[in-house]
């Protein structure tokens, strides 16, 4: 039948069912409403340029959210200003099988990337790998399996050591991964705990680092943290309408009441003693987490 | 057999315009976030991401992102609009939104192309920034959908 042929058949069909109201009215609704809203689009596009000077400066704090760099991107930095490796620091991957509330695994979760991305940009692959495991295990027992299954991450780890830009993208593939598992299943409030695990062993390798051998780079790169500090406080108190997170946050203002010291300008940096306090209180915080 | 065909293709022509319809305003995250990746590859590391669920209102608001960066380390910023059924405003400030002294060093307006949802904005200096997103009223109900942001890092 060709397409002319076939219209008119429609068209005379269709009036015979006209009678037949309830048919016709779902019809014309359909096309209504989807013509109705191709037409208003223009509508509210002009309408964007007038509002915009209505609403300007009205943005309220709980309007706002606060993203958290990935730890990869943190040890990078760190190691670009003199983190180097020491074999023993890393949490012993054994301790995982301790954590058994949901929140001092999410916390360990974070801590165990941390370090797998410590060992990642020192080439341990070896080491990568069994963290990588742990890592599962753990996001086994948070309900989170999907996040390794479908990435051969393993495979992909075995067959690219010794280069370490892949090495670097396989891990940020994980964030992402991680990220987008977390967005799909609803489980937002999860990555800021996360976060915090990761940020605080981070932190916890640089001050060890820095203590077994002081660099003035890696000191400023300490001190610039306090921006991400700010930001996951920011991030926790949302998530923490049942006050689930109190200890933890009160611990880290503890950590965050030593960058009150610095003023306002690019270049602030801890002196050593408050570099020194700054450390005592971040690795007792990080075995705090790791010793549950 | 004539009816059959008959109402089959009513059926078809009734669930394709619910379907575009629903396309319209459906925000499938992750399929936006992977339309931004190839935009940040080869030069640029993912380094976190925030998709922001927008429900318009009766009155227009704001809604911000709050985005830490390092200094002396190159960063990009990438946009996806298509999730989002009405047009909304993206600035970038170097100081908070309620600042008067701040500066917008990205203004979506300025460099909107037509048919084109994915934007970029590489900031010269890094320090702390503030996406704002405006957006606007409308009488409609129920009009949601969701804008992704995507930042990368060079080191």
């Amino acid at each position: 039948m060709s397409n002319f042929r076939f219209f008119l058949y429609l068209s005379q069909k269709l009036k015979r069912v006209m009678k037949k109201k309830k048919f016709f009215i779902l019809l014309s609704s359909s096309f209504l409403w989807f013509a109705c809203e191709s037409n208003n689009e223009n509508a509210t596009v002009e309408a964007v340029e007038e509002i915009t000077e209505e609403v300007d400066e009205v943005l309220e704090e709980e309007s706002m959210s606060y993203l958290l760099p990935s730890p990869l991107q943190i040890a990078e930095i760190f190691k670009n200003s003199g983190l180097t490796y020491i074999g023993d620091l890393t949490s012993p991957t054994e301790l995982a099988a301790t954590y058994n509330t949901k929140y001092s695994q999410k916390l360990n979760f974070g801590i165990y990337s941390a370090d797998m991305a410590y060992c990642i940009i020192n080439d341990q692959t070896q080491s990568a790998i069994e963290y990588l495991s742990t890592l599962r295990g753990l996001s086994e027992k948070m309900w989170m399996t999907d996040v390794f299954n479908t990435m051969g991450l393993s495979k992909r780890l075995e067959a690219n050591v010794g280069q370490h830009d892949s090495l670097t993208t396989i891990m940020a593939d994980l964030q992402i991964q991680l990220d987008d598992y977390l967005e799909e299943n609803g489980m937002g409030y999860t990555g800021p705990v996360i976060f915090a695990g990761a940020w605080i062993e981070t932190m916890y390798l640089g001050a060890k680092v820095n203590q077994a051998n002081s660099n003035e780079k890696l000191i400023y790169r300490l001190t610039e943290q306090s921006v991400v500090l700010e930001n996951l406080l920011k991030a926790l108190e949302q998530i923490n309408e049942d006050n689930d997170f109190d200890e933890l946050i009160a611990d880290l203002k503890v950590v965050n009441k030593n960058f009150d010291v610095l003023e306002e300008g690019e270049e602030a940096k801890l002196g050593d003693e408050q570099v020194e306090k700054l450390s005592i209180q971040i690795i007792k915080l990080r075995n705090k987490i790791i010793n549950n | 057999m004539k009816k059959v065909i008959f109402y089959s293709t009513i059926l078809v022509l009734l669930l394709t315009t619910t379907a575009l319809k629903l396309e319209e305003v459906q925000c499938v995250a992750a399929d936006l976030k992977n339309e931004l990746m190839p935009v940040l590859k080869p030069e640029y590391k993912y380094d976190s991401s925030k998709i922001t669920r927008v429900l318009y209102k009766k009155e227009a608001f704001q809604s911000g992102i709050e985005v830490p960066l390092f200094m002396g380390e190159k960063y990009r910023f990438v946009f996806n609009t298509a999730g989002l059924p009405k047009d909304i405003e993206i600035n970038i400030f170097d100081k908070k939104p309620s600042n008067k002294m701040k500066n917008a060093l990205f203004t979506l307006s300025n460099v909107r192309e037509a048919g084109k949802n994915v934007y970029t904005f590489e900031p010269e200096k890094s320090k702390k920034m503030y996406v704002v997103y405006t957006i606007p009223a409308t009488e409609e109900e129920g009009l949601k959908g969701c804008v992704v942001f995507l930042l990368g890092y060079k080191l």
